[in-house]
């Protein structure tokens, strides 16, 4: 790529980044919309989840909103999520509702609601993974955990 | 998935036919829309799998957005796998052609002319999402 007065606008390699769980074995990648790149205060991460794990167990809100994709790893079928999600929400931090995800889906979390535990509970084939998207609008990532919650096995 | 009070923070399947007939399978797509976060979003993501010019026309418009491209092989999504090239340029004149091979995201932001869009070669398919701020896109 040759030298550009327009090279501003184009990040190579998506700022690869050490992923946070060691079942995830490739890099993650993410998009930080910075100062320097369009200063919206949002980031979007995209992984490959080619084996079962709890992602994040405890139960936690935000105060900035969120957007959690899933979609299917073959590429001639995205919408086939090619293995099952669960994904807790509740609106109170005490009446949890589990949402079992099988196509591929968009959950709003909206500032406020709390969710998780987020669990791959199963992968059909780990050539076929589950992608996952994770984008969030603030330049400071921070939980809050919820303190009425129980543990869920 | 029925009568959780939750349930209007799901929403399951949000797929369409893809704009290109290079472009074989169903596009998942979400937007931000009133009753979705309001934040005024829209997002699909899609994989090519053959060379092909998605976009031939420098265009700009009127909102920002991002143009991310990663290799959908699951061992290694940094090296795309193949070649892409991708026009900018400030003032519609100077036209600046980008030759991009591992991961990379393109920031246009409003008014910045971008394409045309090639995808030159592809040896393994490539994951491409577009992530724009407005409910209606429009090109000038």
């Amino acid at each position: 790529m040759p030298k550009s007065n327009l090279g501003k606008y184009i990040r190579k390699t998506a700022s690869t980044k050490e992923g946070h769980h060691k079942e995830v074995s490739t890099p993650r990648l993410t998009l930080t919309s910075d100062k320097a790149f369009g200063n919206r205060e949002f980031s979007l991460g995209w992984q490959a989840i080619t084996r079962p794990f709890v992602m994040v167990a405890e139960n936690h809100s935000h105060d900035f909103d969120q957007f959690l994709f899933f979609s299917g790893g073959e590429g001639t079928n995205m919408p086939d999520l090619g293995g099952v999600v669960e994904l807790t929400l509740s609106k109170d931090g005490k009446k949890l509702e589990k949402f079992t995800i099988t196509e591929s889906t968009c959950v709003f979390v909206p500032a406020g609601l709390y969710h998780c535990p987020l669990n791959f509970k199963k992968i059909n084939d780990p050539k076929k993974p589950i992608i996952f998207m994770n984008l969030y609008f603030t330049s400071n990532y921070k939980k809050i955990p919820n303190k009425s919650a129980k543990k869920e096995k | 998935m029925a009568a959780l009070k939750t349930a209007k923070y799901v929403r399951e399947a949000p797929a369409r036919k893809p704009n290109h007939k290079e472009v074989t399978t169903m596009v998942p797509t979400i937007t931000s829309d009133e009753s979705f976060g309001n934040l005024g979003f829209h997002m699909y993501w899609q994989t090519i799998k053959v060379p092909f010019t998605m976009a031939s026309e420098p265009h700009r418009h009127d909102f920002p957005q991002y143009l991310t491209f990663s290799s959908f092989d699951v061992d290694d999504l940094v090296n795309l796998g193949g070649v892409i090239e991708i026009t900018l340029s400030e003032d519609g004149k100077m036209m600046e052609k980008h030759t991009i091979t591992k991961a990379t995201t393109i920031y246009v932001p409003a008014g910045l002319y971008h394409n045309p869009l090639v995808f030159k070669k592809v040896t393994k398919p490539i994951l491409m999402m577009d992530l724009y701020f407005s409910s209606k896109y429009e090109r000038k």
